[in-house]
């Protein structure tokens, strides 16, 4: 559990980073979808999710 | 005894913290985990399955027009929809070929290269002038064997005169998509398209300046949507484009030009080769096309794509080599049919 705390923040910056990667291909080469395809959608909402977990987490550990 | 604990909690932390930069590479490495498992399901198992599916398939096809037959007239006049009259000095009555050109009974291309070196920039592009007799003489084909293929193998497989590389329609599941004559997709987008009617007009519209419904409605040939529109109504050439910045770009360009049903241009133009051509911008190339003469004129895929095949073989240089192609604009007989492969029954 306490490794998952962990690594959620971690997670959460990697794929936030990603997607700062995918803004800028997208910009270069719209035609490839990178932002507006149905795994681009997934991936936002896990993104989503991911924070949000991590945020509550902290949150809580915050209150402690 | 609490201040104690928390000190306790934070000596037990520190012990096992990893220092910044150890974190900032992990975070780095983990980036490309989620970037390579992401290109996994945006763009490689796509591919394979788009591999190994059948061809696109149209959903539909759009009749051609009756064939009217002309009234009877005092005087003779040249019918405007006899494109054979018409443009009866460009066709020949055998097909004669050279190096730059090629004309029979229903086709007539001139392959021109011209280089200019305004302001010290020099760009090397290719124009294709086309004339035909026949709306069927131009086509728009798919690739066949695989997804992409190489632009001189696909040209080979439809039998082209003369062929460009076309819109990668297939990377984009959504607009409109209309390929001689069959409807592939019928939604809209939000690029510029370019529609060739069953009458041989030509016409591009703005990304809100159409419904697909009411351009289904007429007797559409072929659509492309990439974009975007290079001329404004008047024929002059466009201030503002709807593209990105990338595109917009100094670039490789491929485009088409059209001056009146049956006549028609392709413009492919080199790029990323400095002290050969460098490129163009997309205000540059809009330009070629109303120094031309064209009423409207239409930007497709560029880059690495550009790519003109004439008899056989590519006549510009493309960058890099080019790329394989899944699409390509045609210029081909009308009533050309692949050579049966040995054992196959005609």
């Amino acid at each position: 559990m306490r490794f998952i705390r962990d690594f959620l923040p971690h997670l959460s910056i990697s794929m936030l980073l990603g997607l700062v990667v995918l803004v800028i291909l997208d910009e270069h080469n719209p035609t490839m979808k990178f932002l507006t395809s149905g795994t681009s959608k997934i991936y936002l909402l896990l993104m989503c999710a991911l924070c949000l977990t991590s945020l509550i987490l902290y949150v809580a550990e915050k209150r402690k | 005894m609490e201040a104690r604990e928390t000190e306790g909690r934070h000596s037990q932390g520190a012990g096992r913290r990893r220092p910044v930069w150890q974190l900032i590479v992990m975070d780095i490495l983990l980036t490309g985990v989620v970037l390579c498992i992401f290109a996994t399901f945006h763009h490689v198992i796509p591919t394979i399955r788009r591999r190994t599916t059948a061809p696109i398939e149209p959903i539909a096809t759009v009749a051609p027009p009756p064939t009217l037959m002309p009234e009877e007239t005092p005087e003779p006049t040249i019918d405007p929809n006899d494109w054979h009259a018409k443009f009866a000095g460009h066709f020949t009555d055998e097909v004669v070929v050279t190096e730059n050109s090629y004309s029979s009974p229903d086709i007539s291309v001139t392959v021109e290269k011209i280089f200019t070196d305004e302001d010290d920039w020099e760009m090397t592009y290719y124009l294709a002038d086309i004339y035909i007799a026949d709306i069927e003489c131009f086509k728009t084909c798919f690739s066949l064997r695989t997804t992409y293929q190489p632009a001189v193998e696909l040209a080979g497989d439809y039998g082209a005169i003369l062929a460009i590389n076309g819109d990668f329609a297939r990377n984009q599941g959504y607009g409109l998509l209309v390929r001689n004559g069959e409807i592939y997709l019928e939604d809209q987008t939000d690029n510029d398209i370019c529609v060739l009617y069953y009458d041989g007009t030509m016409e591009t519209y703005g990304a809100d300046e159409y419904e697909a419904e009411e351009i289904l409605q007429r007797e559409v040939y072929q659509n492309w949507k990439f974009g975007p529109e290079l001329l404004e109504p008047d024929g002059s050439p466009k201030e503002e484009f709807n593209t990105t910045w990338a595109i917009y770009n100094e670039n490789p360009r491929t485009g088409l030009g059209y001056y009146e049903p049956g006549h028609y241009c392709f413009v492919v133009l080199d790029g990323r080769q400095p002290g050969y051509s460098k490129g163009a911008k997309m205000d540059g190339f809009a330009k070629i096309f109303a120094d031309l003469g064209c009423v409207c004129a239409y930007n497709l895929d560029g880059g690495d794509s550009s790519i003109m095949v004439f008899n056989g073989a590519e006549v510009n240089q493309p960058s890099h080599g080019g790329r394989e192609l899944g699409d390509m604009l045609i210029i081909g007989e009308p009533d050309w049919a692949p050579e049966p492969e040995e054992g196959e029954t005609p």
